[in-house]
């Protein structure tokens, strides 16, 4: 949507030189929900002077045009006993603004039928701010939905980063790539996900276990990843942006170039790159070795679209290769006590961009079919199709000592993952306050592997319907659901060189329910019970051998069944002009809940022994907090403070969980100047403080967690215009203070120190052809 | 009644669909490659070059490597007091037939590995007899007992590409095995 809002002003301001000094200027823009940063739909925008009126479209976008040029003052009425609100502007030229406006939760009444776009009103949707955006530019998906309250991430060095939403991951986080499923190799920890975040300017997080919409994995949250809005205007269009970051010396660049056409007015079209490259990164006393990485990914997409039916299709391809840390890949226990015992890596680096074994390859292509028939104006029918394919491959440090099969250069393994997805969705308002979404799924999936055996092939086949509606009363949101799933698993394997085949069947229901209340002109509660739940992985079920890098022999059990998820949340929304409140609290309780337990006795081998964990199900307990305040202090300085609690028990054995991220408090500042209405510097500083993590048992890890920290970050953003397009530029610095610290969340922790400071330089060019 | 009709239109869409999923099935049936290295057999063989005492051997046999079953042989180093052996080691991949002989391999890149001896409670003392050129290798050595005693040498190869300097500290340990020696 914003660089949907971009590129809108982009056009305008293009054609002002020609325009000034008539009466047939254009003032555009887009009332926007101050609260949440959403659209508002059918708000009433004035121009005093002139008495016009309009209303803003379902999408919040309102245009008035032959406007001759003159000072006026424009006036949003959102709705009767909303505070209006004011703006004067000397409009001289065609201009686009973005009109705040305060929403009040229990004006809804009149408009609530003309909401065309379904919303999810009783779950609470996170998005990240424009400064945490900025703030993430140029990093990974992790370190991007890692700045919302809630989430961590689970790291592999620095490259590697996945989302932990509520203390879980993997295959508990679903990620919803353009409306489908991604599906990688997503159980294994060093497999982070395939997402280019250049691409997506729509990031917004689910909390809480919630399978109906989505299907099963949703455990812990969803992550919806949405690239722009394809915006239907004749010419050619785009941005530039470009990244510099010290530490590793990584750059990239990242370009969008967007388009539609004159005799053709309903297509539209976006092309979409991404190169980027880092070296060696460095801790602020050595060298990581080996941490050098590099990506290039890009994506197509082309929509045509009349008033009755849509039609969209996109691909995207994503390419990564990236080096291990050296230091990290442990040949047995005697190695890996080697490496624990070293106040620092036995092994350090240079400076270089060369990429070393163990290093993992990874590609990743998307393609999406999209169609939709708007059938009348209450159904609309929805058909999605999608293509993946996953193909990972990973190079031990040490190569055979063979020379013939030395000399192939093969991947010490690989997996290649085909998915095909079917997505059909029929969205509907039965009666005047009841809205909803009924839809079937269904996902064929194929894996194969080459190399070392980890996890077999397989194939899977799941099937899922479900129903969802949406009570709206008068200041009341009531929604319930339901969805039922099958999954037939078929695994290939050999066992004693005869390939044998298993099938797993698991079904399972799941609903959920939940009510939102706005309260007086400030307040929403929002108290939800969902369930959720996933098969058991291939890995968890099949795994049966070394797995490098963790010294530890990791063996499944082909009798695990489904984990089923019961969550329930509640929060709270407190809204004013001084302050943004947001407290949720959820307790999920999960019975069957997959872990790996140690277990005895330690496994001979040709290297050494090694200690044994076997997947395991218990039931287990999280429950947690997060919370999030800011507090306009003066007109320019905002303070506030992030936070995330998360306490987890294996109610079966009462013990803790593992993996469970420390509490964690984000204070922070913001100071924002605005210059003139388009010149806005903002600067930030933050402190997160990280607890050491001490719920564990006793003897649980190889070491134990190390201490909490605190960080000092800060960005410097200013936004300015440069010909009338309007440039983002940027100077962020992470870890100011060049600590030494290691996180619990690192899977090098072990190893090795986190990175020291980083400084980064970030530019945002929009233009026109 | 409009419902109705929106309901069949979902379901030809969907039989549509379904219909036609069926050919985009992922490939059929997946056919595991299994091209992985494997060193499964340890053998060091002891050479009285007196020829007062005779020649024993020690094995560990892993045939289907790491996890899976259980080593088909692990046995104990015994040797005689007050005497000196020649010893040699070779490493073998017997789960392909023929057997593969990964000596070779480590002796045409001996720059980059060492066999380490970590000798505890046994009374003996092993020596490296070979040499890469510039450090020892460790695949030759010669082994002086002296008085009956019972205790543990661990025989490690280690892979130090590139960083080889005739400590046993650096690099990836591939074999770690943990004998029980007596002297007897």
């Amino acid at each position: 949507m914003r660089k949907y809002l971009l590129i809108a002003f982009l056009w305008m301001s293009m054609n002002t030189i020609a325009q000034n000094n008539n009466c047939n200027l254009i003032f555009a823009g887009q009332v926007i929900d101050q609260h949440d940063s959403t659209a508002v739909p059918f708000a009433r925008i004035q121009i005093k002077e002139l008495n016009l009126n309009i209303l803003s479209d379902s999408t919040g976008r309102f245009k008035f045009s032959g406007i001759c040029p003159g000072e006026y003052t424009i006036v949003c009425l959102h709705h009767i006993g909303c505070e209006p609100v004011k703006i004067k502007r000397n409009i001289i030229s065609n201009s686009y603004e973005k009109v705040y406006i305060e929403f009040h939760f229990d004006e809804l009444e009149e408009v609530q039928v003309e909401y065309t776009v379904f919303k999810m009103s009783t779950l609470t949707v996170d998005k990240p701010s424009e400064l945490e955006k900025s703030f993430a530019i140029g990093k990974t998906l992790g370190e991007l939905v890692k700045q919302l309250p809630g989430v961590n991430t689970l790291n592999t060095g620095s490259n590697i980063s996945k989302p932990i939403i509520h203390g879980m991951h993997s295959n508990r986080v679903l990620i919803l790539n353009n409306g489908i499923r991604q599906e990688g190799q997503q159980w294994g920890s060093e497999h982070a996900p395939e997402i280019d975040p250049f691409l997506y300017s729509e990031v917004s997080l689910i909390k809480g276990a919630n399978a109906v919409r989505y299907g099963s994995d949703a455990i812990a949250g969803v992550i919806l990843l949405e690239p722009a809005k394809l915006f239907y205007k004749p010419g050619l269009r785009g941005q530039i942006q470009t990244t510099l970051f010290s530490n590793g010396r990584q750059g990239s660049v990242s370009t969008i170039l967007e388009g539609g056409f004159k005799k053709l007015s309903n297509f539209s079209w976006r092309a979409q790159g991404t190169f980027k490259e880092g070296g060696t990164l460095q801790t602020p006393n050595y060298y990581l070795k080996n941490t050098s990485i590099k990506e290039y990914n890009f994506s197509l997409n082309a929509k045509y679209e009349i008033k009755k039916c849509g039609v969209e299709v996109f691909y995207s391809q994503f390419n990564t290769d990236l080096g291990i840390f050296s230091g990290s890949h442990i040949g047995n226990l005697t190695d890996l006590n080697n490496a624990f015992n070293a106040s620092q890596p036995l092994e350090l680096g240079s400076f270089s961009y060369t990429i070393d074994k163990p290093r993992q390859q990874i590609n990743h292509d998307l393609f999406k079919a999209n169609l939709n028939f708007n059938l009348n104006s209450k159904n609309r029918l929805v058909f999605l199709y999608g293509r993946q394919q996953n193909l990972r491959k990973e190079y031990d440090r040490h190569t055979p000592y063979n020379d013939s099969i030395a000399a192939l250069g093969l991947p010490a393994f690989q997996l290649t993952l085909i998915t095909h997805s079917i997505d059909l969705k029929w969205e509907h308002q039965l009666l005047k306050n009841i809205k909803g979404e009924a839809g079937i799924s269904n996902q064929n999936q194929g894996n194969s592997y080459q190399g070392r055996f980890f996890v077999p092939n397989f194939k899977k086949n799941s099937t899922g319907i479900y129903l969802l509606e949406v009570l709206k009363l008068k200041s009341y949101e009531i929604e319930a659901g339901f969805r039922f799933d099958r999954t037939d698993l078929s695994v290939f394997i050999y066992e004693s060189k005869i390939l044998k085949n298993y099938q797993h069947q698991f079904q399972q229901f799941s609903g959920s329910t939940g009510i939102s209340k706005t309260i007086g002109h400030h307040w929403i509660a929002k108290l939800n019970f969902g369930s959720a739940w996933r098969p058991p992985s291939i890995n968890e079920l099949y795994s049966n051998g070394l797995h490098h890098g963790a010294a530890a022999i990791e063996i499944g059990d082909r009798n695990i069944k489904q984990e089923v998820a019961y969550n329930f949340q509640i929060g709270i929304n407190y809204k004013t002009k001084k302050w943004s409140i947001q407290a949720d609290a959820y307790h999920n309780q999960i019975n069957g809940f997959v872990y790996l337990k140690p277990s005895l006795p330690p496994v001979l081998t040709i290297k050494g022994a090694f200690p044994v964990f076997r997947y395991e199900q218990i039931d287990a307990r999280f429950s947690g907090m997060d919370l999030s305040a800011y507090f306009k202090l003066l007109k320019s300085f905002t303070v506030y403070a992030k936070g995330s609690f998360v306490r987890a028990s294996n109610q079966t054995n009462h013990t803790f969980v593992v993996g469970i991220p420390a509490d964690k408090i984000e204070p922070g500042i913001i100071y924002s100047y605005q210059f003139t209405n388009k010149n806005v510097l903002n600067i930030q500083f933050s402190a997160p403080m990280v607890r050491m993590q001490d719920r564990v048992e006793a003897n649980s890890d190889y070491v134990a967690p190390p201490k909490g920290y605190l960080l000092i970050n800060g960005q410097v953003t200013y936004s300015f215009l440069l010909k009338s397009q309007k440039v983002d530029l940027s100077v962020e610095v992470s870890n100011l203070t060049n600590q030494v610290y290691r996180d619990y969340l690192n899977r090098f922790r072990y190893f090795a120190d986190e990175v020291g400071r980083n400084i980064g330089f970030k530019l945002k060019i929009p233009f026109t052809i | 009644m409009k419902n109705i009709k929106i309901l069949v239109a979902i379901a030809m869409c969907a039989s549509v669909v379904f219909a036609s999923c069926k050919k985009d099935d992922p490939a059929t049936p997946p056919t595991p490659k299994n091209e992985e290295e494997l060193i499964t057999t340890f053998k060091i063989t002891f050479i009285d070059p007196n020829g007062i005492n005779p020649s024993y051997a020690a094995f560990f046999s892993d045939i289907d490597g790491a996890g899976g079953n259980q080593p088909t042989a692990f046995d104990t180093i015994r040797l005689k007091p007050n005497s000196i052996y020649n010893a040699s080691i070779q490493f073998l991949n017997e789960s392909v037939s023929p057997t593969d002989t990964i000596t070779h391999e480590i002796l045409q890149e001996a720059v980059d590995h060492l066999i380490c001896f970590n000798i505890s409670g046994a009374n003996v003392s092993v020596q490296r007899t070979d040499s890469d050129g510039v450090f020892e290798i460790g695949l030759l050595s010669k082994w002086t007992t002296t008085n009956t005693s019972t205790g543990n040498v661990v025989i490690s190869l280690k892979h130090q590409p590139g960083i080889k300097n005739g400590n046993c500290d650096l690099g990836d340990t591939d074999i770690e095995l943990n004998f029980v020696t007596k002297i007897e």
